[in-house]
């Protein structure tokens, strides 16, 4: 079974690479990370990753604005995106879902959270 | 008439001078008298010697020529007076021998014994006189007869056997006073005439002599006098003409009239002041009383004056307008008749005290009655007058009509109760606003950190996960140090919730809820604390409790944090209430749910929940500070410090409050209290 590519957009070059390294480590996923949300669009067209996880307080664009922007976008409009987001109140969940986030997954998240979510998020695309 | 002092005097000399003559007078006829029957009885005396010489020269001569002797011895003697003479002789001794003719006439002279006592006492010795009245011609006419004895001489020796000096017969003669009596009839008679006439003359002397010396001055001074009187004619004078008493009399009068004209002058000068001063006084008091009056009348207080018996005597325009009476209707009637029953049975047990004692009132509170029953709500004063006037020393009531003073206090007041319950409200809004700023604060920084930690402790999380993958099985210390890091990046992640529930609290989803279910609930979530198997939960819930509006979390986090503490205060074990019932909030119930920073109503009803146990308990000194955020008893770690501040903040936000009663090693009883106004039923 092909590897599944994860993008992660965060803009904590740390919590990036013990991320991938988390992930990667279970074999299933290809993992690449980005810490510019100026890049996303672009990376996804060359990584054309299976689900993509996003911060929402980031420099430059934001979670939300991001989406959006993938939302207008025929590469990223059929991606699933899983926020993963230190926020946690309700506004901050609504904006995200009202953008058409899959999920939401508060900080701080364990290993196994991150793989349940991603894994529904496939699920979900494969239907 | 009889009042004239010269009838006067003529009656007092009248009488005077009557009695003085009639005495004089009388004295006059009785010598006259004396005079005459003097001369009679010396007649009779002579008469009676003329005889016994006689009859001695009889019997010396031997009776020879006896008529002539005895004629001789008659010489003397008027013979018409002599109306008889005899002779008595003494028994045994010898007749008379007078002869027949001389018997013819004197009868009775010769021969005859004594024929009654009077003529044996005169032959006995003894001489008589006395005054007789005989019967003569019918006619009953005064005599004098005189008795005296005949003595023996010696030469009687010869005839007769007698001894010398012995009474040997008596002569008797009888003489005629009717000469005499004549005599002082004419006199008594001429007497009386003179004297009449001296009475007369001195009368009349006295009375001109009178008049011209005494009544006329007099008359005129009298005159003078009438006249003065009557025509008030002080210029009048008496005519002085002696220097007598009357003259002075005049002479002073006059004065006196003088003085009596330039008194009335000096007197009618004076009256004539007097009456200006009167007029002008008169003017004065008018005018002072028309003032008084005005003034009395243009008051806009209220004027009672009442005697000492407390009856009103006076009454000014502003009470008759404010009691709706006329001034008569008030006149007589007593002063508590004005007042209602309160101020009437005041006015009568301690006023009228009061005013005695202290002599004045000031500013009482009272109501007074209105003639249709109004009661008018007045500020009086009363004073006593300070003299006393027609025996009375009168009561002064004024009173001030205070009803819009009072509406404008009771306004007042009502203002102030207002706006000490808006200071009130302000200030609970105060301090809940200070203490949602304080919330707001912690939640502002909270959600700041929030991020900030949330961000690390996810990567620690993450590496420590990492980490764990790699260890071999062996390597024990490893894993457990990698599972503290977890565990207490989970404790660090749960502090950042709690907090951040702070900046979440403001926003409420109210849907009308049961009580009793969120309790259900609550404790259904808590059942997995281990110390709970040794607690008895004892479920007091009220029935049929109408639905508070609550946001259903936020309560049920209230009671759980509620729940939470009444288990870890008994460790060892005890007993946990949980009541609901409804009340109707009164001035008897709690004063802090009343009175607190929330919007309770006396008189409303509300729910409450009570979670109290038989815990540990909380000191004084900690139920003070038990809302602070970060305040904690319970061991470090196992508490954040933040679960009553933010149950405090759940229940203020929903306008409910949460109260607690704590009694150290008794228990601590939580009374969380819902408004149900704005929820349904």
């Amino acid at each position: 079974m092909a590897k599944k590519k994860i993008l992660v957009v965060d803009d904590e070059e740390d919590y990036l690479t013990i991320t991938k390294l988390n992930l990667e480590e279970t074999d299933n996923y290809e993992v690449m990370t980005l810490s510019s949300s100026k890049e996303v669009v672009l990376r996804v067209h060359s990584f054309m990753p299976d689900v993509i996880l996003l911060d929402m307080l980031m420099p430059a664009f934001g979670g939300v604005e991001v989406c959006e922007m993938l939302n207008n976008d025929f590469v990223g409009a059929g991606i699933p995106i899983i926020i993963v987001s230190a926020l946690d109140k309700n506004e901050d969940k609504l904006k995200a879902y009202r953008v058409g986030v899959v999920d939401y997954i508060s900080k701080p998240a364990g290993k196994d959270m991150l793989i349940a979510k991603i894994e529904k998020a496939l699920s979900l695309k494969h239907k | 008439m009889w009042n004239k002092i010269s009838v006067k005097i003529i009656i007092i000399v009248s009488v005077i001078l009557l009695l003085s003559m009639f005495l004089t007078g009388a004295h006059f006829i009785r010598s006259e008298r004396v005079m005459l029957f003097d001369d009679v009885h010396a007649k009779a005396v002579m008469l009676n010697k003329n005889i016994e010489n006689f009859l001695f020269t009889l019997v010396t001569l031997g009776v020879l020529d006896v008529e002539n002797i005895l004629q001789d011895a008659m010489k003397d003697l008027n013979k018409d007076d002599v109306y008889e003479v005899r002779i008595v002789h003494a028994p045994g001794l010898a007749e008379s021998f007078l002869d027949k003719q001389f018997k013819e006439k004197y009868r009775s002279l010769l021969g005859s014994l004594p024929q009654n006592e009077i003529e044996q006492k005169v032959i006995s010795g003894q001489t008589i006189e006395e005054r007789i009245f005989l019967n003569i011609n019918g006619k009953s006419q005064p005599f004098i007869r005189y008795g005296s004895p005949i003595r023996a001489d010696k030469s009687c020796l010869f005839c007769h056997d007698v001894k010398v000096g012995k009474p040997m017969g008596a002569f008797f003669s009888l003489i005629s006073l009717e000469k005499a009596y004549q005599i002082i009839k004419k006199r008594t008679t001429e007497n009386i005439l003179l004297f009449g006439l001296i009475f007369l003359f001195i009368l009349v002397t006295l009375y001109f002599s009178l008049r011209k010396i005494v009544l006329r001055p007099l008359i005129k001074i009298s005159d003078a006098v009438k006249h003065i009187i009557e025509r008030q004619d002080l210029f009048r004078q008496v005519q002085v003409t002696s220097a007598d008493e009357i003259g002075q009399l005049g002479t002073v009068f006059n004065k006196m009239v003088t003085d009596l004209k330039k008194s009335r002058d000096e007197l009618q000068e004076w009256a004539k002041t007097l009456e200006k001063k009167v007029y002008d006084r008169t003017k004065d008091l008018a005018e002072a009383k028309s003032y008084t009056e005005d003034i009395i009348g243009s008051m806009i207080d209220t004027l009672v004056v009442a005697d000492s018996s407390g009856k009103i005597k006076m009454v000014n325009s502003a009470l008759v307008q404010l009691l709706d009476y006329s001034p008569d209707e008030l006149i007589g009637k007593p002063i508590t008749s004005l007042f209602d029953e309160a101020t009437a049975k005041f006015f009568n047990e301690t006023a009228i005290k009061e005013i005695t004692e202290k002599l004045v009132i000031r500013n009482l509170e009272a109501t007074y009655k209105s003639k249709s029953g109004d009661k008018i709500a007045i500020s009086f004063s009363v004073s006593l007058m300070s003299e006393i006037h027609q025996g009375s020393r009168d009561i002064i009531i004024v009173s001030k009509d205070i009803r819009e003073i009072k509406h404008l206090l009771e306004m007042e007041k009502q203002k102030t109760v207002e706006l000490k319950e808006a200071y009130g409200k302000l200030q609970s809004l105060q301090d809940a606003l200070i203490q949602a700023e304080k919330f707001n604060a912690i939640g502002r920084l909270a959600s700041g950190v929030a991020h900030e930690v949330k961000n690390p402790l996810g990567i620690i999380k993450q590496s420590a996960e990492y980490l764990k993958g790699k260890l071999l099985p062996s390597e024990k210390n490893a894993s457990e140090a990698l599972r503290m890091i977890r565990d207490n990046i989970d404790r660090a992640d749960n502090i950042i919730r709690v907090l951040l529930d702070f900046s979440r609290s403001s926003k409420l989803e109210k849907n009308p809820e049961d009580l009793n279910a969120l309790l259900e609930n609550s404790l259904m979530l808590i059942k997995h604390i281990p110390t709970l198997e040794k607690i008895k939960i004892i479920r007091e819930l009220g029935k049929d409790l109408p639905k508070v509006l609550v946001d259903k979390g936020k309560i049920e986090q209230v009671f759980i944090n509620l729940l939470i503490n009444a288990v870890h205060a008994m460790p060892g074990g005890g007993d946990l209430f949980v009541r609901t019932y409804q009340l109707r909030l009164d001035k008897f119930n709690d004063v802090m749910v009343i009175s607190g920073e929330n919007n309770f109503e006396p008189g409303e009803n509300v729910v409450v929940a009570e979670i109290e146990d038989t815990g540990v308990g909380i000191s004084q000194v900690n139920l003070m500070k038990i809302f602070e955020p970060f305040f904690t008893t319970k061991d470090p770690g196992s508490g954040t410090g933040l679960g009553l501040s933010i149950s405090k903040n759940i229940m203020t936000m929903h306008k409910g409050s949460l109260e607690i009663k704590s009694q150290e090693s008794k228990g601590t009883k939580v009374i969380v209290t819902f408004k149900i106004t704005d929820g349904g039923r």
